[in-house]
């Protein structure tokens, strides 16, 4: 029972303790918006952590100015972390107490499953594309369905909740 | 609410699927179970309704299994509809079809309603809005 390392391993490691105090090539990402006078959407791209805070929150601080529904497309996020998690949760209850809405759209099967690990995912609702979350909120803001009530029997895993809201999202 | 929207229940078991005009949006209903030998029809009439009126209503009442060339078309409709800025909303899928969008990630990329009358509702809505904001510009 001989517990060294495989010397592949051995080799990397000393490989890289010389490089410790360099830190890590970050990753590319960015920030952009849309307005497109009943959304505005933030397209969010690359990795999202302490050092893309500032950005992410002059992103948002754009989105509130236009006073409208946000969309805050995910799809090319690889990774993000709790404090771009607590800014977009600052966002959404900054939206909600402004009577609109903030939901997020086409979450990659990694980003979905930290959105579902830190509970913000039935708190936020998330749709699986962008073109599913803006018509959805436009049907809402034009006053939703008038009595009618687009829910399924059809899927007990859904537990008939509203549609259209991708609930059901990647799992 | 406009009364019955659709009264294209009949069945009609040599056109296997039918494309009937609905208030809001195009009603494709499909007669059959979504197997190789519906896939050419389905594939035109979707095509028709998306060039024809933008949104359409896809009906698998009477749909109650779906294969893999049926998966096929409906992944090329939707992203050919989608191009195109409409949206492919299903009417009451069979538990059979539900699982198999589950199964290959798709729930949650298509628009689910019980009924006609539902989807063709939240079209109405979605069609109102989209109208306002192509108004404003």
């Amino acid at each position: 029972m001989s517990a060294s390392p495989p010397e592949q391993f051995v080799r990397r490691q000393r490989g890289r303790s010389d490089h410790t105090v360099c830190p890590p090539t970050p990753a590319p990402w960015s920030v952009t918006s849309h307005d497109d006078d009943v959304v505005t959407t933030i397209v969010m791209a690359g990795a999202f952590d302490l050092r893309t805070v500032d950005d992410l929150k002059a992103g948002f601080v754009f989105a509130e100015r236009q006073a409208r529904h946000v969309i805050l497309d995910i799809t090319d996020v690889e990774i993000i972390d709790c404090s771009s998690l607590g800014l977009v949760v600052r966002a959404q209850q900054d939206a909600r107490r402004r009577g609109r809405t903030l939901v997020l759209a086409a979450p990659s099967p990694l980003v979905t499953r930290i959105l579902q690990a830190t509970g913000l995912y039935p708190a936020i609702p998330v749709f699986r594309t962008r073109e599913l979350a803006r018509a959805s909120l436009l049907v809402e803001q034009s006053g939703g369905l008038q009595g009618a009530t687009a829910e399924s029997t059809h899927d007990e895993r859904t537990g008939g909740k509203r549609f259209c809201r991708a609930e059901s999202t990647v799992f | 609410m406009s009364g019955a929207t659709v009264t294209t229940a009949s069945l009609d078991t040599d056109r296997p699927v039918r494309l009937d005009e609905g208030p809001a949006a195009a009603i494709v209903s499909v007669h059959a179970d979504i197997r190789t030998d519906v896939v050419q029809p389905l594939r035109k009439a979707l095509a028709a309704a998306v060039n024809r009126r933008g949104h359409v209503v896809l009906d698998l009442t009477d749909a109650s299994t779906m294969d893999p060339a049926g998966l096929g078309l409906l992944v090329r409709a939707h992203r050919r509809a989608r191009r195109q800025g409409a949206l492919i909303c299903l009417v009451a899928p069979s538990r059979f079809i539900v699982t198999v969008l589950h199964t290959m990630r798709l729930d949650g990329v298509f628009p689910v309603f019980e009924d006609c009358t539902t989807a063709q509702e939240w079209l109405r809505a979605l069609r109102q809005a989209e109208g306002r904001c192509t108004a404003a510009t």
